[in-house]
């Protein structure tokens, strides 16, 4: 539509139309591109600082989010280190299968609204959240423990990019939940 | 113990009216329904009863055989059955395994892959007049999660020499939260001892910061199995999970002792009360653990009930055992103090748990938790309403008293969260509660007064817990009743 209004327009209408161009152009880079809250956290890779859930979100391990336009979700992309405790494991082994929905908040959590833990205050934070993540198998019983990850970005110090991670198990098989934070 | 509620059908003590029919869970009954004769899983009827069933992982568990979780369940007798005869009767059944009984219900642990069919009969029976599944597990019942983050806290106060000056515990200028909720320590110095029963995994006895406030339950104590095998081993063992230990610190740490830190109410005694042991393979709190042990507390008189875990339904066995702890809808004779527990719930919404959910009923309180290190808190304009049942109290990077991760049996618990917030508010009510002359006030009078007497800031939702205006008794006469101490008080 927009091509259109431009390979027509007269002189006295190009500067419209290529306004209309710009405009075209602004929404789909709004579209396809991250969410300002979140872009500062895309491409950058980030090492596992401290876990309560060493065995599945390793300290040391590394982990990159990767914007993925056509569903407009986050790609978790994991790579195993030297320094790492333990290996990543099943979906966070997989080539980048762990994906992410972005939830807009109105601010940036602290990690110590994190570490309180009131949904409440951290309902109104930007926010990244996955669905049923099998992460390890469960204890005493044939099955995986399937979880949901709740991850908040939180500005660091010095422009670095922080996260940190709650791990539930909605699933309810028999692991406890726990958190992890790391920055790039 | 006095008469308990006699419900009829499933609970629901903070929506007006009459409880809602039925002999089950309404989730349950569906789930029995759809079974016919495929067996009974107690996991997922679990799940379903907390709405957070996962189908893929139902399927997951199918494709690798596991086994169904047989059915145990909380039956509550008919009018006409006593419990004994209802525990005969399921005795002789071929259907059950196991029976237990306990005040106001039976346990009954029923036989592997019983099918719906076959245990809708079961319950069904004219005996029985209300069923619901005993379920357990770390994500059923459950204290706050632990959580490590980079904190800015000096650590390792617990490894310093006594101070000089008074209170001579070490840690006591790291307790951030005292000084934030007007803590003063020649207050609690003078305050007198109230009991406070801790609902969490245990307290270790032999902590020298906690040994001389604690006060192990009866040995004559009547709960049934479970109950009792979970005390026994870690009522003050130190041998399970620590969050029992960290929170017992909070509300009860031993003051001028020379050593680590001081609780809010240090004179106060704990009476340990197992409900979550966690991480004791097959000695999982349950229902009917939480509901026995409030009906311990009341037995044992305790002022304050402390519940260190969280729920997602309205269990009758823990409802009646509850609204009888308070002494109903006056709720004078005790309070329970929870924390103000919330998460995510799958389509994103906030989702508040049991026993939070409580605070609709005057006799519970839960706390908030909040970091507000650096600000100060101010009196409100208007005086906060009680009603609604939540105050804030500090939850984020505590020194707390614990069996593990510490050298001399401290750690920070850098957030315990709702758990740490409730033990604030624990130690709240108890120094209050105990300070002369409000140790002659209701259980009613103590929950206004702190409400009453709460702070604010610019950034706080709901009320802060405050004890500043404690130093405010000093001028009364000794004598003075409760009604003359809350109007010298402003809150009358």
């Amino acid at each position: 539509m927009f091509k259109k209004h431009s390979i027509r327009g007269s002189r006295n209408s190009y500067l419209p139309a290529a306004g209309l161009l710009a405009f075209a152009t602004l929404a789909f880079a709004q579209t396809a591109g991250p969410d300002a809250a979140l872009a500062g956290w895309i491409g950058r890779e980030i090492t596992i600082e401290t876990s309560t859930i060493g065995d599945h979100i390793p300290v040391g391990g590394k982990l990159t989010f990767i914007y993925d336009p056509d569903d407009n979700i986050v790609r978790v992309c994991t790579r195993n280190t030297t320094l790492q405790s333990t290996p990543w494991q099943m979906d966070f082994a997989q080539p980048c299968a762990v994906t992410l929905v972005f939830t807009r908040g109105e601010r940036y959590c602290s990690l110590e609204d994190v570490k309180a833990g009131n949904a409440e205050v951290l309902s109104a934070c930007h926010r990244l959240r996955s669905r049923d993540v099998a992460m390890s198998a469960a204890k005493g019983r044939s099955a995986v423990e399937l979880s949901d990850l709740l991850v908040f970005l939180v500005p660091g110090e010095s422009g670095k990019h922080v996260i940190s991670i709650l791990v539930d198990t909605p699933s309810r098989v028999t692991a406890p939940g726990g958190g992890a934070t790391g920055k790039d | 113990m006095g008469a308990a509620l006699a419900f009829a059908g499933q609970p629901r003590l903070c929506t007006p009216g009459a409880p809602a029919p039925g002999r089950l869970p309404a989730a349950i009954s569906t789930y029995l329904d759809s079974l016919g004769r495929e067996s009974f899983d107690q996991f997922a009827a679990c799940a379903r009863w907390a709405g957070t069933f996962v189908d893929r992982g139902r399927r997951a568990a199918r494709e690798n055989e596991r086994e169904t979780q047989p059915a145990r369940i909380i039956l509550f007798p008919a009018a006409g059955t006593s419990l004994a005869d209802l525990s005969r009767w399921l005795r002789r059944s071929n259907e059950v395994r196991a029976v237990g009984i306990s005040r106001r219900f039976v346990v009954a642990a029923l036989a592997p892959r019983l099918s719906g069919t076959q245990l809708r009969k079961l319950l069904d029976s004219e005996r029985i007049e209300y069923a619901e599944p005993d379920c357990d597990g770390p994500e059923f019942v459950t204290t706050s999660n632990d959580f490590m983050a980079p904190t800015t806290l000096e650590g390792d106060c617990w490894k310093r020499a006594a101070r000089a000056a008074f209170p001579n515990d070490p840690c006591i200028d790291e307790l951030w939260g005292h000084r934030l909720i007007g803590w003063d320590s020649h207050v609690a110095a003078r305050s007198l001892p109230r009991m406070i029963a801790v609902l969490d995994s245990g307290i270790d006895a032999t902590h020298e910061d906690l040994a001389r406030n604690i006060v192990p339950i009866d040995s004559r104590i009547t709960l049934h199995s479970l109950s009792r095998g979970l005390n026994e081993r870690c009522a003050t063992s130190g041998l399970c999970y620590p969050h029992g230990t960290e929170m017992a610190g909070t509300i009860s740490g031993r003051m001028d002792n020379g050593i680590g830190v001081a609780g809010v109410a240090p004179n106060s005694h704990l009476l340990p009360l197992v409900i979550s042991p966690k991480g004791q393979h097959g000695m999982l709190g349950r229902l009917s653990t939480i509901a026995e042990a409030i009906d311990e507390a009341v037995i044992d008189d305790v002022d304050i009930i402390n519940i260190s875990a969280k729920w997602p339904v309205e269990s009758r066995a823990i409802s009646e055992a509850l609204d009888n702890a308070i002494g109903g809808a006056r709720a004078t004779r005790r309070l329970v103090i929870t924390g103000y527990t919330t998460s995510f719930d799958r389509d994103d919404r906030v989702r508040e748990f049991y026993p939070s959910l409580y605070r609709c009923l005057p006799g519970v309180i839960a706390a908030v938790p909040a970091d507000m290190r650096g600000r100060d808190l101010f009196n409100p304009e208007n005086r906060p309403d009680a009603t609604d049942g939540r105050i804030q109290a500090p939850g984020v990077d505590i020194v707390v008293t614990t069996t593990e991760n510490s050298e001399r049996g401290y750690a920070l618990s850098e957030a315990a969260g709702a758990s740490s917030a409730a033990a604030y508010v624990s130690g709240a009510v108890a120094l209050a509660w105990g300070s002369p002359p409000l140790d002659k006030c209701d259980a009613q009078q103590i929950k206004q007064l702190l409400f009453c007497r709460s702070k604010t800031s610019k950034s706080s939702r709901y009320p802060w817990i405050n004890v500043g205006f404690l130093r405010e008794l000093e001028g009364l006469e000794p004598g003075t009743s409760c009604a003359t101490a809350l109007a010298a008080l402003g809150c009358n």
